[in-house]
């Protein structure tokens, strides 16, 4: 009979499909032998079952236990040193480390992930080690702030969490570091305009509108909305990067404008790009319908459709009808993803997340790169990444050179 | 007999690099955990049993070239440490269930349980490999078995995206176990096949 460590590579082979006729044969051999193995064997082909103990697997705390771990490592990591010289050893650690990513990458072939992000979740141990002086660590707060109708602005870090202002009956509430909302019943019906700007170099801030609207607004970018809404519309304007979870209201349409475009919803999730340095404005839909106008031409998306709007290009609308929603919303998650991106198109969003600055030696190139990456890294981490598909970087006093 | 290509991770792991051996890791704490604590029922003792045999690991990391055989390590070693574990506390407290192990010999301790954990394991790394948002989801559909509006609202996103994200995963996880309708058929179709099969 089998042994034990053949038996599970057996189930394991079975689970995927790939057992070979002598391996089925063994399985057989095996589930013959006892009544005992044939209810291992239903168990552990039963997806119920599974995710039952799955459940019970993962209530065991991952980042608790790298602990205790790292805290027996020194010891493991001290006889490394002794082979060779300290700088040599950091050098070669640090090359060692992009040759496994490189490894990773090439492993992957095209449209790959840099596996980096899974190490660099939560408080990422390595996130040290990267961080030299002409380096930049991903912001770590928000700095978002709100301009209100009389010019007066608060800014988000330095107040603490509770009602901020009142204005027109409306309490504008801080709930969170990144979190913001207006609440409460309007006693005037006078449109009162506020804006919250989110700077470079911000985390992600969310607001929720009067109407129970909800909006995440990405690093440098803002939104214009009156305190509360009035009349026969919702209309708001936006510069930058949103998302949006219009509130269902079938007498009061949500509009977003953005420059002479405009996006006309019931109630919907969509996504808008419309950092100026892009060069078009993009809206995404993620879920209902949306209409989106600009001059005389109007265009509708279906989920999953993306609508590109040049103003360079006089009312022309192109129409993505599948869009990678999760790249679109990759911003979201915390991640940096690309896929057939170019390097200015990286760069512009690096240089958002930062707020550094980039400069080109040379006229950048037309390759594309594809990838994902936490965005909680520091910025060597994504440079590095690149440098490893071949750009060159320098970067000093803010500022990415990118090389010939 | 290895089922993934890991060799960038196992020679990254041998030359001491921290993200591989995270990595290595992250793919077996948790079973190793889940391993234990089914042997000797102590969820905080079958923690420190795991970060110890993965120290353990650490320290003969060159004795490794391939992943099955660090993951056959891993097991063992746990395996071993619990069964000291339980004959140190033979004396102290002799539960009805350790003592049914003791009646075994130390060949057959936790064999059972050895071939559940190692096919957790592989399920567990193949929903770890997938990308973040697809992970989320699935994990939150498939094992925690909530609904679809419940984890478009947790994720403050659509039920849309969820049922994107869903579809990617399942199409990734390269599992027959996530296939709709799949075990109680081929379960149904291997005692059939038992029935028609004479016994050897």
């Amino acid at each position: 009979m089998a042994d034990e460590n053949k038996i599970h590579d057996l189930i394991i082979k079975y689970l995927k499909g790939a057992l070979s006729e002598t391996e089925q044969e063994d399985l057989n051999t095996w589930l013959h032998a006892s009544k005992k193995n044939q209810e291992l064997f239903q168990k552990l082909t039963d997806s119920k079952w599974i995710n039952a103990e799955l459940t019970n697997l993962y209530q065991f705390d991952t980042y608790k236990g790298w602990e205790k771990v790292t805290r027996g490592f020194p010891n493991f990591l001290e006889k490394q040193s002794l082979k060779t010289e300290f700088h040599k050893r950091s050098i070669g650690r640090f090359w060692q480390r992009i040759a496994v990513a490189a490894c990773i990458l090439l492993f992957l072939g095209t449209g790959s992930y840099f596996l980096i992000h899974q190490a660099s979740r939560r408080k990422s141990p390595y996130a040290r080690v990267f961080v030299t002086a002409a380096d930049k660590k991903a912001p770590d707060k928000n700095k978002a702030k709100i301009t209100l109708a009389n010019g007066k602005v608060i800014y988000l870090d330095s107040a603490a969490n509770g009602t901020l202002v009142q204005q027109q009956g409306v309490n504008v509430v801080k709930l969170s570091g990144d979190q913001l909302a207006y609440k409460g019943n309007a006693t005037s019906s006078d449109f009162t305009y506020n804006t919250l700007h989110n700077p470079k170099g911000s985390r992600v801030v969310t607001l929720i509108l009067s109407d129970g609207t909800k909006v995440w607004l990405n690093s440098a970018s803002s939104l214009r909305y009156p305190v509360n809404f009035f009349g026969k519309e919702r209309k708001v304007e936006m510069s930058g990067e949103a998302y949006f979870e219009v509130a269902k209201n079938a007498q009061m349409p949500f509009k977003v404008v953005v420059n002479q475009m405009e996006v006309q919803v019931l109630g919907t999730h969509f996504n808008i790009n419309a950092y100026a340095d892009e060069g078009e404005i993009k809206t995404t839909l993620l879920e209902g319908k949306v209409k989106i106008k600009a001059n005389d031409k109007a265009v509708q998306l279906l989920p999953g459709q993306q609508a590109e709007f040049s103003e360079a290009i006089p009312g022309a609308f192109t129409v993505d009808l599948y869009a990678d929603v999760e790249k679109v919303m990759a911003w979201k998650s915390g991640m940096f993803e690309f896929d057939n991106t170019t390097l200015p198109a990286i760069m512009r969003q690096i240089s958002r997340w930062y707020n550094v600055d980039v400069e080109y030696k040379s006229i950048p190139g037309t390759e594309k790169f594809g990838g994902a990456i936490n965005k909680d890294v520091p910025l060597s981490n994504v440079l590095k990444m690149l440098e490893e598909n071949g750009v060159k970087f320098e970067f000093r006093e803010n500022k990415i050179i990118v090389k010939p | 007999m290895d089922f993934y290509d890991y060799n960038d991770l196992i020679s990254g792991f041998r030359n001491g690099d921290e993200i591989s051996i995270r990595r290595l890791y992250d793919l077996h704490y948790r079973p190793l955990c889940y391993f234990a604590d089914k042997l000797i029922n102590d969820k905080q003792e079958a923690e420190d049993i795991a970060v110890e045999t993965f120290l353990k690991l650490l320290r003969k990391k060159n004795d490794f070239n391939n992943l099955s055989d660090i993951k056959s390590f891993l097991f063992t070693a746990t395996r071993n440490a619990c069964f000291d574990f339980l004959r140190k506390n033979k004396t102290k407290n002799r539960s009805r269930q350790e003592f049914s192990y003791f009646s075994a010999s130390e060949e057959q301790f936790g064999e059972e349980e050895m071939i559940i954990s190692n096919v957790l394991q592989l399920i567990y790394s193949e929903v770890e490999n997938l990308p973040v948002q697809c992970r989320t989801v699935f994990k939150s559909i498939f094992i925690e078995g909530k609904t679809t509006a419940a984890v478009a609202t947790e994720m403050g996103t659509s039920t849309q995206t969820v049922l994107n994200q869903k579809a990617k995963a399942l199409q990734m996880i390269r599992l027959k176990l996530y296939k709709a309708g799949f075990y109680s058929v081929s379960v149904f179709i291997y005692y059939l096949f038992f029935i028609a099969r004479p016994h050897q």
